[in-house]
């Protein structure tokens, strides 16, 4: 063989044809046709070899491998599907305060506690809440709005709690819903599964065909918070098992859950009036404290989750603002 | 400020704050702009905030749902996605939701399949995310 012929110069034509098809092989893998391309590359690689080009042959061949470790290790699509809130879901939604009058739901509702805030946002209700329907404010300047007045009207709402808490005005308010209490340590047969299976009786039918059903209600009770599973409790029907099963997710009190199970036992048909357990007599001064310092914890919780919500949007829309101001600093 | 009890008796959080519907659904879509975006945490933090803000609203439910499922917790997915379901039963989105929700449980995954088959023959985003679903379970 010639050395002409061995760097592929001897025979001009075929070898810039073979190298075309080299390319063209490797463009289509790259592309996305490899088994176009694979029978392409085989009939060049014929072609080479019967030509004797070994180098054109090796180059080729490298070129087309090339070509296709790159379309198999291409970056893969990942079609995730994820749930899209529809348009027409805040008019079919309940549970949220008319966007007519936002702030005035707050004050006529709030009969029992409220009455500070009533007062307070009667007077200036309309010039608060008007930003929501300016059309020249973004969704982000809304929302930094929306969480500077409601965290403002938080922080005052809590601080009267406090101050009516100090005074003493609390125990009249709620009448005491858990007052069952007993200072019995005992512990819950079923724990917080015992008392779902109460709220639920098709669980105890569960239970029998998965056994280790029991141990995974509390490992939920875990992975989801005591406020969460408390409010679980609501679209699942059983309503009036929210605090309870609050009360038990958070075992603030060592018989807390003897107590959720004697309250359910005695009482379920105490399901709309859990103010109306409150005359169950046995208030003594200590469950009574116990009682307010819960109630005092539960509102303290609430708003903790309020905050950190709010926190989260915050810290969102400061890393929406940074990345835009990271292209602005760019452009200068 | 509103305690659970009250919340038991049908207030919410949402109203007591004067949260309106549309900011729940901006909320909810930030939300879901997050899990898009592969921060459950966030997401995960927000859409605990707006469940317990208003739990009748399905939408963080079912978003809760999705979120539970991609960390491995299945029966905190599927809690979530039965709450969602009981709020809207006839949501197509919420039934696909709860059906994958199911699909997590190695005990329940025949009922899942099964919810999968009915959603099949819907339209849109949904049922085509059924059948692909269904195709990519095999027989």
């Amino acid at each position: 063989m010639k050395s002409a012929d061995v760097a592929g110069k001897a025979m001009p034509p075929p070898s810039c044809q073979i190298e075309a098809d080299a390319a063209g092989a490797a463009g289509q893998a790259k592309a996305g046709a490899p088994a176009k391309a694979v029978a392409r590359a085989r009939a060049a690689v014929t072609a080479a070899i019967q030509r004797g080009a070994p180098r054109t042959i090796d180059r080729m061949a490298q070129d087309v491998a090339q070509g296709l470790r790159s379309y198999l290790l291409r970056p893969q699509p990942v079609r995730v599907w994820f749930i899209e809130v529809p348009v027409q879901h805040a008019a079919t939604v309940s549970g949220y305060a008319p966007a007519t009058r936002a702030a005035g739901a707050a004050g006529s509702s709030g009969t029992t506690g409220t009455t500070g805030t009533a007062k307070s946002s009667s007077t200036s209700s309309k010039g608060e809440w008007a930003f929501l329907d300016d059309p020249k404010l973004s969704i982000e300047d809304k929302l930094f709005m929306f969480m500077k007045l409601v965290m403002k009207k938080s922080n005052d709402e809590l601080e009267e709690k406090m101050k009516a808490f100090k005074a003493g005005k609390t125990s009249g308010t709620t009448g005491s819903s858990g007052s069952s209490g007993t200072s019995q340590a005992k512990k819950s047969s079923g724990g917080l599964f015992g008392i779902l299976k109460k709220a639920f009786p098709p669980l105890a039918a569960l239970e029998k065909v998965i056994p280790a059903l029991p141990d995974l209600v509390n490992k939920v009770a875990t992975q989801l918070g005591p406020q969460l599973l408390g409010a679980l409790m609501i679209p699942l029907g059983a309503p009036w098992a929210a605090p309870l099963v609050q009360k038990a997710a958070s075992q603030l009190l060592p018989g807390a859950l003897a107590a959720i199970d004697k309250a359910i036992d005695g009482g379920s048909s105490s399901a709309s009036s859990s103010t109306a357990s409150g005359s169950s007599g046995s208030s003594s001064g200590v469950s009574k404290e116990n009682d307010e310092r819960m109630q005092l914890m539960e509102i303290e919780r609430m708003v903790q989750k309020t905050n950190q919500m709010f926190a989260t949007i915050s810290n969102v829309l400061k890393a929406t603002h940074d990345a835009a101001m990271t292209a602005v600093n760019n452009i200068r | 400020m509103i305690t659970m009890e009250e919340m038991a008796k049908g207030r919410t959080l949402a109203e007591a704050m004067g949260m309106t519907a549309e900011l729940g659904c901006s909320v909810a879509r930030l939300a879901g702009a997050e899990l898009e975006a592969g921060r459950l945490d966030t997401a995960e933090a927000i859409l605990e905030g707006l469940a317990i803000a208003n739990p009748r609203d399905p939408m963080p439910w079912a978003m809760l749902a999705q979120v539970a499922r991609r960390q491995g917790k299945v029966w905190a997915a599927y809690l979530c996605a039965e709450a969602a379901a009981r709020l809207a039963p006839e949501d197509l989105q919420i039934k696909l939701v709860h059906a994958e929700a199911l699909l997590g449980i190695p005990e329940e995954a025949a009922r899942g399949r099964e919810e999968l088959g009915a959603l099949a023959g819907a339209g849109g985003a949904a049922g085509e995310r059924a059948r692909a679903l269904l195709q990519a379970l095999g027989p």
